[in-house]
């Protein structure tokens, strides 16, 4: 499949649902999702915490817990790679997509030096059997993503090493086996913002240098603002709006969406009192029908009680919101 | 104490596991059975051993003598039961007089710190240079036999692991901005000893030590078994197992049972002990996949 | 991985700590405590003058911080006083009963770990189906009997009912008198080895059987519940599901990362277990009639011969302490974080 402008879809998510059964109920985390990425495209999915922002980004990845489960259709490439297995799976898994997490210290197995972790990957995907040629490989990667002293980095511990140099290095393995997809689970949420701004211009060229999709997973705006092409915007499980990225914030169509670029403190103006969003999310193992954001929504009608679809407003530019379901725009 | 929310959890994954509820099943079974047992004999003064009876000397398990005869034809059935009152009382004794002396001196070490408190964990990291339960031989061999010596010479042995497991607690507690807050408010140190600290740092230790009873039974059994513990004839468990050893050949089923009896008994406690444990552990909880939702 | 020198050196010295307070712990238990030492010291049959002697042996009338310094003293010079049953220095009694015990709780120790780890890690895989639920239901059933109790049932059951295996005692003495057996290190296995005797060596690997698999039961349930445990919480850790997601083979992840990270915290408890162990050897060796340290400690329990008593508990305490601090120092060369 391609879009409009005729560069191919990658990764098609339709009307994917999740669900983590847990001891206190069943967790709806995402409800009924459809989406694009397209090739060199990158996408940022936003939202709180408990949107399933994350929760799509490990499905693509195949990285989901256990008690998981997974309906409608993950297709990369126009296969349906929702419930590969085997061999299949293994061709998918870490090749063609790849997946930097947040806590890069966490990513790293504690008792193994990260040439060793960076070794098994470059071995099982490239094939190459080579000690070597396998090191001169790992430096190479290493050198990529800025690290300065890639010999010592390859003979060290994960605890030896700081949070950036460790994220520096997992997006080192994450492209190691030169995948199509790169999934960032809030790459830069434990970082420091200097650290951030290093990283989003890290990834922002390495997704030039490899000609790479990402799916961005982030909760902050100015994040999302820096590093993608197209902006989705998630609550409770729920797309509520979707575009590129400039379209979304600087003409907001739902209202969620204006009200989070509202929070956001701008550098120029005197702000008196931070602002928020009165309201909690609703409870993810019980949720209402019809819009999730109805409840905080200043601007809710009896309407919002049917979940409206998700309308394509303006060229690019899809919202569900029941503002614009009798057709035209603003 | 743990919220209901908490505790309604820890049921139901109790409920739901075949096996812990097993487990429960045995331990209420016998606290009851040790509780009442001295008063359901059918054959009192054989259980107690005072009585014997020479002409059923040996006799293999029968209807009327479940376990059979020892070598004084005393009714073995009757023996195991009374024993079931040995084993509680030596269960909660062991592990009473273990909380006694272990939290106090957890948890003053742990909540004044510094030189007090380190001077109290060497002390307790001495006893724990010992294995488990070589300082409860070597007590019970100095102080001699007896019921109460062997509880006392259990417990002794037993105390540090609670003091140890107390301060631990007692120091995660300690930094926990609500006791800063407590302090601020201006509450006396031991007001915030006792009504904040403890009873958090109380809970697991008051789990864990009722899931240990069921080691303070297989212990004892050993110590009266090697000689050191509860003499006769007193019915203990171990007791009976090493007295009927030497007539193990003619009548297996002398040892047979009582052993039996510490196997089931001590299972019991496990199989909860492990249940509880799995429904104490919050990550466990959240990756635990529930069958037909 | 070499761990640093400063560390092993850290280690031995808390070791020689922890044996200073081991002895007197000791001193306060059977010095302090009991009402007249001498009479413990001496034994149930000595006579008046035997009794005296003991008292001044033991430097009853000094004050405490004496009697303290001469009872360190003697132990460190190796006068460990002397068993009024066999007659002999106690140290050299346990020395020379300390080999038998080690090979077997070794023998037990492998059996533990070769039929432990192996069985954790298949129902950490299975978990919560079928076979996880019987293996779980196993190890605790193996942690809940006695090993006593055990060890009577076994040698019934085997030796006298079935007369398959040995039932008691280390060697056959005819066949170490046919063979010319003379041990050296007194580890027969080794000896025999060491002197090419296969018949005595196929012996007391046939006499070991029973007694090791019976010793064996509770730190094999220990060793597969914890593998268990720890590799079913290792195999939910964040880096063990990157390594997945990063496309890494199920059998590589499982075997080489997961395990290393759960075998760690595994060997801790087998150190623990060791405690329980010995303890068991002291019953397993009773009545198995194996010559060890268990059934030295047995019989002197049984005849109350204080000074062997306490020989024992200073040996095994002393070597408990030692394992522990092997075990430490392995803890460290596989995990890297804790050497600090």
């Amino acid at each position: 499949m391609s879009g409009p402008d005729g560069r191919k879809h990658v990764l098609e998510l339709r009307n994917l649902t999740i669900k983590y059964y847990t001891l206190t109920g069943i967790v709806h985390a995402v409800r009924d999702v459809s989406l694009v990425i397209r090739e060199r495209e990158s996408v940022c999915l936003v939202g709180e915490s408990g949107s399933g922002k994350s929760t799509i980004g490990l499905a693509v990845a195949h990285a989901l817990p256990p008690n998981a489960r997974v309906s409608g259709q993950i297709l990369f490439r126009g296969e349906d790679v929702t419930r590969l297995k085997g061999d299949d799976l293994s061709k998918y898994v870490g090749r063609k997509v790849s997946i930097i997490f947040q806590d890069p210290a966490a990513t790293f197995n504690p008792l193994f030096t990260i040439g060793e972790q960076m070794g098994d990957v470059i071995r099982h995907h490239r094939g190459v059997k080579d000690k070597e040629e396998v090191k001169r490989i790992s430096i190479d990667l290493l050198k990529k993503v800025g690290l300065p002293d890639p010999e010592r980095v390859l003979k060290s511990y994960p605890h030896e090493l700081s949070g950036g140099m460790l994220q520096r290095a997992s997006i080192a393995v994450a492209l190691s086996p030169n995948p199509e997809l790169l999934i960032a689970d809030e790459p830069t949420t434990m970082l420091d913002v200097t650290l951030q701004a290093q990283i989003l211009d890290l990834l922002t060229k390495l997704k030039e240098e490899f000609g790479l999709s990402m799916l961005f997973i982030t909760h902050n705006l100015g994040v999302a603002a820096e590093v993608c092409d197209r902006i989705a915007v998630l609550y409770a499980g729920k797309l509520l709006e979707e575009g590129g990225v400039e379209d979304v914030l600087l003409n907001p169509l739902h209202p969620y969406t204006r009200k989070l670029l509202e929070c956001v403190p701008r550098a120029h103006s005197k702000v008196r009192k931070l602002r928020h969003i009165p309201g909690t999310l609703p409870d993810p193992r019980h949720p209402p029908p019809g819009c999730p954001f109805q409840p905080r929504c200043e601007e809710a009608r009896d309407e919002c009680g049917k979940m409206p679809p998700l309308i394509e407003v303006r060229p690019g530019h899809r919202v569900a919101c029941v503002k614009y379901l009798s057709g035209g725009g603003e | 104490m743990s919220s209901p929310s908490e505790l309604r959890i820890m049921f139901r994954m109790i409920r739901r596991n075949p096996v812990s509820m097993l487990g429960l099943i045995i331990v209420v079974t016998f606290v009851v059975v040790g509780l009442i047992a001295p008063y359901i004999l059918t054959r009192p003064e054989e259980a107690w051993g005072i009585a014997y009876n020479v002409k059923d000397r040996f006799l293999p398990p029968s209807l009327q003598h479940p376990f059979g005869t020892d070598e004084y034809g005393r009714d073995m059935f009757n023996r195991v039961l009374l024993g079931t009152r040995f084993s509680l009382m030596i269960a909660v004794g062991v592990v009473g007089l273990a909380l006694l002396i272990g939290i106090p001196v957890g948890l003053v070490a742990g909540y004044v710190g510094g030189k007090v408190g380190t001077a109290l964990m060497r002390i307790t990291d001495m006893f724990l240079a010992f294995p488990p339960l070589l300082l409860a031989i070597a007590l019970a061999a100095t102080l001699g036999r007896g019921l109460t010596n062997t509880i006392v010479a259990l417990a002794i042995s037993w105390w540090p692991w609670y003091a140890r497991l107390i301060f631990v607690q007692v120091n995660s507690i300690k930094s926990l901005p609500y006791v800063d807050a407590a302090r601020v408010m201006g509450l006396g140190s031991l007001t915030i000893m006792f009504k904040h600290i403890l009873p958090n740092a109380l809970t697991p230790i008051t789990v864990q030590a009722a899931l240990d009873m069921g080691s303070a039974i297989l212990e004892a059994a050993g110590l009266s078994f090697l000689g050191v513990g509860v003499p006769p004839p007193t019915p203990e468990w171990g007791l009976l197992v090493s007295m009927g050893w030497q007539s193990i050949n003619r009548a297996w089923w002398i040892s047979f049972f009582p052993g039996l009896a510490i196997v089931i008994t001590v299972l019991g406690f496990n199989l909860l002990a492990d249940a509880v444990r799995e429904a104490m552990d919050p990550r466990l909880r959240k990756a635990l996949i529930m069958k037909g939702v | 991985m070499p761990v640093s020198k400063e560390y092993i050196v850290k280690r031995v010295a808390l070791l020689i700590l922890v044996v200073f307070g081991v002895l007197i712990i000791t001193f306060v238990i059977t010095r302090l405590i009991p009402a007249h030492p001498e009479l413990l010291w001496a034994g149930p049959h000595a006579t008046m003058e035997q009794i005296e002697k003991a008292r001044k042996e033991l430097h009853l009338n000094d004050p405490i911080y004496v009697q303290l310094y001469y009872y360190l003293l003697n132990f460190v010079r190796g006068d460990w006083g002397v068993s009024w049953r066999t007659r002999s220095p106690v140290l050299h009694d346990v020395l020379s009963a300390l080999p038998a015990t080690l090979e077997l709780v070794i023998a037990a120790f492998v059996i533990a770990v070769v039929i432990g780890i192996p069985l954790g890690v298949y129902a950490a895989l299975r978990r919560d189906r079928l076979a996880d639920h019987i293996i779980r239901i196993l190890t605790v059933l193996g942690a809940s009997v006695p090993v006593f109790w055990l060890a009577l049932i076994v040698q019934l059951v085997f030796g006298s009912w079935l007369h398959i295996l040995p039932a008691a005692k280390r060697v056959d003495e005819i066949l170490v008198l046919r063979t010319g057996f003379h041990p050296i290190t007194g580890f027969y296995l080794l000896d025999a080895l060491i002197e090419g005797n296969i018949p005595v060596f196929l012996d007391v690997l046939r006499h070991m059987i029973l007694p090791a698999t019976v010793l064996s039961l509770y730190p094999m349930s220990l060793c597969a519940r914890m593998t268990r445990a720890l590799m079913v919480e290792v195999l939910n850790e964040q880096y063990i599901r990157a390594a997945r997601a990063w496309g890494l083979p199920g059998k590589l992840v499982t075997f080489k990362y997961a395990l290393k990270n759960a075998i760690a915290p595994v060997i801790a408890s087998l150190g623990l277990s060791f405690g329980y162990t010995i303890i068991g050897a002291f019953m397993v060796e009773l009545i198995f009639v194996w010559p060890g340290i268990g059934f030295y400690a047995a019989m002197s329990l049984l005849s109350f011969d204080y000074p062997a008593i306490v020989g024992v508990i200073v040996i095994v305490a002393i070597f408990y302490s030692v394992i522990n601090m092997i075990v430490d120092i392995v803890h460290a060369i596989i995990d890297p974080r804790v050497r600090l």
